[in-house]
């Protein structure tokens, strides 16, 4: 029994390295659909976030070491829609020659109000013309519903680069789709809890247009589409006008902006700002939101109190 | 014109055929637009030079618009208000007086077709400015873009051209290449509007559209005139530093001028953040024209015919620091012309400004320059003291 004992093991030592290369190197452009495709593709996969928790996507500057995980991945899972610009050029520029998913891909994307370029600062010279005014909106993922397009295209990219891990990507993928499934209908449940008139939300930037459009929210934002816009002087008094007119309680900040202009808004309104939302970034394990899921179960217990006016 | 049309108009053909419309989603076409606009004045109260003495008011800046037909497909327009003296930019002398708006112009800085087949890649076609330098857009201060727009800025011309995102290194930052070819416009958008023009006066050159008889670069209706232009940034040793180097050659103008012109050009930029609130920005640039003006025929005092062979350096050096809403300025500008007749004295300007963001979109700059500049009558150095104000506004749609 011993002996035989013994005559295996060198034999599993050379069965381990060999699991081991068989794991999917994956790269994900950020901390969201990392956790997406960690659900997905579970212990199957290598997995690294280039933009990792309470880190902005949107005006990313990757590291030396990001561009070669990204050399060597067989799977790249971006988001799209114009998110996450700094990919596109690094892949380009990278080699990267392995599979290149898009969650948003079948979406129909909202369309939403742009920002114009800067005159001056420190960035190169870009040709002069007036970019387009409307920009398809990047942040899907805030309507829970639309996720199923990302597990979707999430779990056909894993499937095309490892077809021996089909069984366990779709057997993964169909319970966080039922997962979320469920995750959706508790979100119009606890909308349905504030009235419709206050069902209204000041936040630093403007990302939570799928979340309003499938749950009823209005938010409003001084910021654009990109964290890195700044809003004009103009754009912040018409916002303090309008939460005035309209008796807005619910003003949040977000993980990853600048607090500045939302701080501005709260001294001369005087309202509190309520909390911490995240749009565009996972928490790090150890905050309240690690997670897509934890994430929405922590914006919707800051926004709900605070668009009925309950004392926090 | 007519080669120039062609290729503009098959740039857009092809840019139509091209596109795929069916990506279209949700897009609808339409108009957006921006406006940088500056109300200065230039207060020189004391000057060797008498006819410099006293208060111009003008306007200077742009608004540009895109016509945005598809996704990636636009009609580019920039319409210029500015002073169009030639050889001043600052709306004329006013010779211990106040003039406003003497030499105010408006007219179509830029009408082109542009066509982004994706993230990396921009092509275009029509009227342009050229990519050549790059302070003439957007240099801080009040007084040091408006001089480089006059000194430095390959305007008026028409072609194709294009840019290419080639290089996006985390290492080694991110790179684009732009090219373009393109022969001087003499096509009826290259009019002045509003001008009135004082008789007899030939500072008023770009009053009329361009002709043949004008002559200066690239004034021969063929596309053999081009511009290079490399520019970059995020690198990741210096977050902060962006440079650009550029390249332009203008051939001899068909009936004034008897050499290629060259135009090479260095920029550095570099900007450092110590808060959320505060952060300076360095900026140096240096160009330099061989030929410059093509080599025009003159004739000296004494009758005899030559050419002037003239090395222009223009170089532009300063600091800008922010806190919040406030900047303030410092400037160095030096405009040296070297010629082989009919010499011109080395000008030095040096600008320190105040300003702040005062809402709505506008902002206020207050200045006072320094300078040794040309006295018009005696061809000698002068030097004179002036209070810059700027009122300006910028907006978008």
């Amino acid at each position: 029994m011993l002996r035989r004992a013994l005559l295996c093991s060198p034999a599993l030592l050379l069965v381990r390295p060999a699991q081991a290369q068989q794991r999917l190197s994956v790269v994900a452009s950020f901390s969201i659909l990392a956790d997406m495709t960690r659900q997905i593709g579970g212990d199957r996969i290598t997995l690294r976030a280039i933009a990792g928790p309470d880190q902005d996507a949107h005006g990313f500057q990757p590291k030396p070491s990001d561009a070669a995980a990204l050399s060597n991945a067989a799977v790249v899972i971006r988001n799209g829609l114009g998110f996450e610009g700094w990919l596109d050029r690094m892949i380009r520029s990278s080699g990267f020659k392995g599979r290149l998913v898009t969650t948003t891909e079948g979406i129909t994307p909202r369309i939403m109000e742009a920002h114009g370029h800067d005159h001056g600062g420190a960035g190169r010279r870009h040709n002069h013309s007036v970019g387009p005014r409307q920009v398809p909106d990047p942040h899907a993922w805030q309507d829970v519903g639309l996720a199923q397009h990302y597990i979707r295209n999430i779990t056909g990219g894993l499937v095309a680069a490892d077809p021996g891990g089909e069984a366990l990507y779709r057997r993964n993928a169909e319970a966080y789709a039922a997962r979320l499934a469920a995750l959706d209908q508790w979100v119009r449940a606890e909308i349905a809890k504030v009235p419709q008139a206050r069902r209204k939300i000041v936040t630093s930037h403007d990302a939570f247009g799928y979340f309003g459009d499938a749950y009823g929210v209005r938010f409003l934002a001084p910021q654009g589409v990109s964290t890195e816009a700044e809003p004009s002087a103009a754009e912040v008094g018409r916002l303090i006008r309008q939460i005035r007119a309209e008796s807005i309680t619910a003003l949040f900040l977000e993980n990853m902006t600048n607090p500045a202009t939302l701080q501005r808004i709260a001294q001369e309104t005087g309202l509190r700002v309520r909390g911490r939302l995240f749009a565009d970034a996972l928490s790090a394990e150890s905050g309240p939101a690690p997670t897509y899921e934890a994430m929405f179960r922590h914006n919707l217990s800051l926004m709900v109190p605070a668009m009925r006016g309950d004392a926090a | 014109m007519p080669r120039s049309f062609r290729a503009c108009a098959l740039a857009v053909i092809a840019s139509f055929c091209s596109m795929d419309f069916a990506q279209a989603q949700g897009f609808t076409p339409h108009v957006s637009g921006e406006a940088d606009l500056g109300l200065y004045s230039v207060s020189t109260y004391k000057s060797q030079d008498p006819a410099r003495r006293g208060t111009s008011l003008f306007l200077f800046g742009e608004v540009a618009t895109g016509f945005h037909i598809a996704p990636g497909l636009s009609l580019q327009t920039v319409v210029a208000f500015e002073p169009i003296g030639e050889g001043d930019a600052l709306g004329g002398f006013p010779m211990d007086g106040v003039i406003g708006f003497r030499r105010q112009s408006a007219f179509l800085e830029v009408f082109f077709a542009e066509w982004k087949p994706d993230e990396a890649l921009t092509l275009y076609g029509g009227r342009f400015v050229a990519p050549f330098s790059r302070g003439h857009h957007d240099f801080p201060g009040i007084l040091a873009r408006v001089r480089a727009h006059e000194v430095q800025m390959i305007g008026d011309v028409m072609g194709v051209g294009g840019a290419w995102n080639f290089l996006a290194d985390p290492r080694f930052g991110e790179h684009d290449i732009s090219a373009a070819a393109f022969t001087l416009d003499r096509s009826f958008l290259s009019s002045t509007w509003l001008t009135r023009r004082r008789c007899c006066d030939e500072r008023y050159e770009r009053y009329n559209r361009n002709t043949e008889q004008q002559g200066g670069p690239s004034n021969n209706g063929q596309m053999d005139n081009f511009a290079l232009s490399l520019d970059g940034d995020k690198f990741d040793f210096a977050p902060g530093l962006s440079y650009q180097l550029s390249l332009v050659s203008r051939a001899a103008g068909k009936e004034d001028g008897t050499a290629r012109e060259w135009g090479y050009s260095g920029a550095l930029r570099y900007e450092q953040r110590w808060s959320a609130a505060h952060r300076t920005l360095f900026f140096a640039e240096a160009v330099q024209f061989r030929n410059a003006e093509g080599r025009p025929q003159f004739e000296t005092d004494d009758g005899v015919e030559t050419t002037i062979a003239e090395r222009r350096n223009f170089s532009t050096l300063g600091a800008q620091h922010r806190i919040d809403d406030w900047r303030g300025t410092l400037v160095w500008q030096r405009d040296q012309r070297k010629r082989s007749v009919d010499s011109l004295p080395t000008e030095n300007y040096l600008e320190a400004s105040i300003g702040r963001d005062i809402g709505g979109g506008f902002g206020l700059d207050l200045g006072y320059q320094y300078a040794r500049q040309l006295i018009e009558d005696t061809n000698q150095l002068g030097t004179s003291h002036a209070v810059l104000a700027r009122l300006s506004w910028r907006g978008g749609t």
